[in-house]
């Protein structure tokens, strides 16, 4: 995989696409110095009846899903040996990560008392999933971080960095996976147990992967654990609304479907992005690659929508499925799963570029659509008000959105992220003249 | 020793002397003590000179509200029965659960008490509460999460104090005998004696003897819960234990989850390297062959 050259591009400040962007990110940002200085109740429509907004459903809880791209590929890549898949795993990192950056940036927004977000480190209340959420995005992000660093560090070539990041990466690794152990469990027996598992696995485990990039394995698999343990707990959250959300959402195995369609939506998010990303910046389609994640996509939706089905059955609401609600129900996992699911199954179309990116597209806005559902949709409120988010509201969710790619744009076109094959020299021997832009 | 107070909507004349009193301990404008109607079959009905309000009723500056409720059919004469709503101080809160800085906490004497100091403003107790009770100062610009008290500040207070200075001032406001304020174990008992003595009284249901998990406050009621709007759905399984499960799982999670990553990640190199003697061996087939 050495031979890997990488893109890289001039970045202009003021191209159409770019200045749409900064308009929206401006916005955006207007809108929430708004919100600080007159507010919460002024500036948006939450309520003591929705007390959760479009904040909340989008910018947080889809945010986090969305951004699953990053671990599902590292796993895919470095843990099940996926070498044709190495090309996309630079870019789904670094999707991943400004993800989560994003994600912690709205969630700053919409905390009333925001300068105590740091408060999960001093309070550890037992057995609340929200607490969970907050630790492992925070370790996750970190991970991210690390994951990443290694594209700065080629950048630059700063090959003392690299050698450093792969000693210090298995310290903190093991010390945030025991550390995490025993706030979750509140256990020094099972903080010993991880502290020892992990020296074990940091010990015999390979420093770094035999691939370049030099990701140290150990990294990658935490990256895998804390992604399993906050997507999953995303779900465990709705666990505490069961005389609120409709039965038809509200499940003990929440966590579970959670999990599943992040994973989900994380390959999905990467066959849109890739897509996307290639045409933008004139490098040919990973179409290999992209047809397997299609391939593996085709099993993880068909097991989705089958726990789905045999959830509601089980737990005797199959009546439910033709009522009103039911019809949402319908919409949401045809949408989301059965449609690409069927399009993915067909190996013709899984090679066809429009036809995979559709079924991607499907199954990103279908996501949007069950975890709005869980948030708002199906949610019962006391009271019979309605809640459509603000302007401000609206604009903040778009800002951080267009923030994401902008700043992905920038990060590309600066750093070795985007694999391509066109130009085999472009790392080795860098034109002048993009070393002289960035 | 745990306490709780014991609502008897039978006794209840809906002259609102605890939601005054509530509004005096706290500092709260009487402004915002208006009438709260939820509608019942009878939708036009009026209370006052005010029109029915569908608000949820509790807000920042009101812990307690009492509710009208005109059970009768619609066609007949109303049939009034007046709810008191406060928090419910469960045993085992769903908020206590929810929150991810600690700063819901139910003390051994009954009372779930917030602590602003630790709040990051999240909302998940807002959402996860039962009862929809606690509320937000939408309107300020460093708001907190509001709600009933249990008049902790009376019942711990340092002065020397009678006991119905003690006591939650809505119950010691109460003129009539609707609120009751004792251990929560005797409560229960003196419940259960006023269903048993008054058949026909009382529905034979206590509100909050079980309801997730139990409550502090209990409820006796003339007609079924569900006509006053009380939640039907909270079950009788308290609130933390939808999460626990999931979130015991969690540390194991961690621990064995990274011994099965590490073996696939082996067990996958190993297949990659005899996939690659392999090819290696039929090539020296094939060179020998050949």
């Amino acid at each position: 995989m050495a031979s890997h050259s990488f893109y890289r591009g001039e970045f202009k400040l003021l191209t159409p696409g770019t200045t749409a962007l900064l308009i929206l990110m401006a916005a955006g940002l207007m809108a929430t110095i708004y919100r600080f200085v007159l507010g919460l109740g002024a500036t948006t429509n939450l309520s003591d009846q929705y007390p959760w907004g479009i904040w909340v459903a989008f910018d947080v809880i889809c945010g986090v899903a969305l951004a699953a791209g990053g671990f599902t590929t590292a796993a895919v890549v470095y843990l099940f040996w996926g070498e044709k898949f190495h090309g996309l795993t630079r870019p789904a990192i670094l999707t991943g990560f400004l993800g989560y950056i994003f994600v912690a940036i709205g969630l700053l927004v919409d905390l009333g008392l925001p300068w105590h977000i740091y408060h999960p480190i001093l309070f550890w209340p037992k057995h609340s999933a929200l607490f969970e959420v907050a630790w492992c995005v925070m370790l996750y992000t970190s991970v991210l971080a690390l994951e990443f660093l290694p594209s700065v560090f080629e950048r630059f070539g700063w090959e003392w960095a690299q050698r450093l990041l792969a000693k210090v990466t298995p310290v903190f690794v093991v010390i945030a996976l025991s550390w995490f152990t025993f706030i979750m469990s509140h256990s020094w027996v099972w903080a010993v147990v991880a502290l020892v598992v992990t020296s074990i696995l940091a010990v015999f485990l390979p420093r770094l992967v035999s691939a370049p990039g030099g990701v140290p394995i150990l990294l990658i698999i935490a990256g895998v654990l804390f992604s399993t343990a906050h997507q999953s707990s995303l779900g465990t959250l709705f666990l505490l609304t069961q005389d609120k959300l409709h039965p038809l959402w509200w499940s003990p195995l929440l966590p579970v479907f959670f999990f599943v369609s992040a994973v989900g939506v994380g390959f999905a998010m990467v066959i849109f992005e890739s897509t996307l990303s290639s045409r933008n910046f004139g490098l040919p389609i990973e179409a290999d690659a992209l047809a397997g994640f299609g391939h593996i996509l085709f099993y993880i939706l068909g097991i989705y929508t089958v726990l789905r089905f045999v959830d509601v059955i089980q737990r005797g609401h199959l009546d439910l499925l033709f009522s009103p609600m039911g019809g949402l129900f319908f919409f949401e996992l045809a949408m989301g799963a059965i449609v690409p699911m069927i399009l993915l199954a067909n190996c013709k179309f899984r090679h066809q570029t429009w036809m995979r990116f559709g079924a991607a597209a499907l199954i990103i806005v279908g996501l949007i659509f069950n975890r709005f559902n869980v948030t708002l949709f199906a949610m019962e409120r006391p009271g019979n008000g309605a809640y459509f988010p603000s302007p401000e509201e609206l604009l903040i969710s778009a800002g951080l959105v267009a923030g994401i790619l902008f700043f992905y744009n920038v990060m590309v076109r600066n750093f070795p992220v985007l694999v391509d094959t066109q130009e085999p020299h472009s790392l080795e021997a860098p034109n002048p003249d993009k070393q002289a832009v960035s | 020793m745990s306490f709780g107070v014991l609502v008897d909507l039978t006794q209840c004349a809906g002259g609102r002397a605890c939601a005054a009193a509530c509004r005096q301990q706290h500092g709260q404008s009487l402004d915002s003590d208006s009438y709260v109607t939820t509608p019942g079959k009878r939708q036009d009905c009026y209370v006052g000179t005010e029109q029915a309000d569908h608000r949820p009723p509790l807000s920042a500056d009101r812990f307690t509200v009492v509710e009208y409720h005109d059970t009768a059919d619609g066609v007949g004469e109303s049939n009034w029965v007046f709810v008191k709503r406060q928090c419910m101080h469960c045993l085992e809160p769903a908020c206590e659960s929810a929150c991810p800085v600690g700063a819901f906490h139910r003390m051994e004497e009954g009372p779930v008490v917030y602590d602003m100091n630790k709040c990051m403003g999240c909302r998940y107790c807002m959402m996860a509460c039962p009862f929809n009770v606690p509320t937000y100062q939408w309107s300020e610009p460093i708001p907190y999460v509001k709600k009933c008290t249990f008049c902790v500040e009376r019942m711990f207070s340092n002065e020397d104090l009678s006991r119905e200075e003690r006591i939650p001032a809505c119950v010691a406001a109460c003129p009539t005998s609707c609120l009751q304020f004792g251990e929560r174990d005797e409560l229960l008992a003196e419940a259960k004696r006023r269903i048993q003595q008054n058949p026909g009284r009382y529905v034979n249901h206590i509100y909050g003897e079980k309801e997730a998990g139990g409550t502090a406050w209990l409820y006796l009621s003339p007609v079924p819960f569900a006509l006053l709007g009380f939640p039907t759905r909270t079950g009788e399984r308290p609130y933390p234990e939808y999460t626990e499960a999931a979130l015991d799982s969690v540390p194991p999670l961690i621990v064995f989850g990274g011994f099965v990553l590490a073996g696939i990640y082996l067990l996958w190199k190993r297949k990659v390297e005899l996939a690659e003697q392999e090819r290696a061996a039929g090539k020296d087939q094939g060179v020998q062959d050949g």
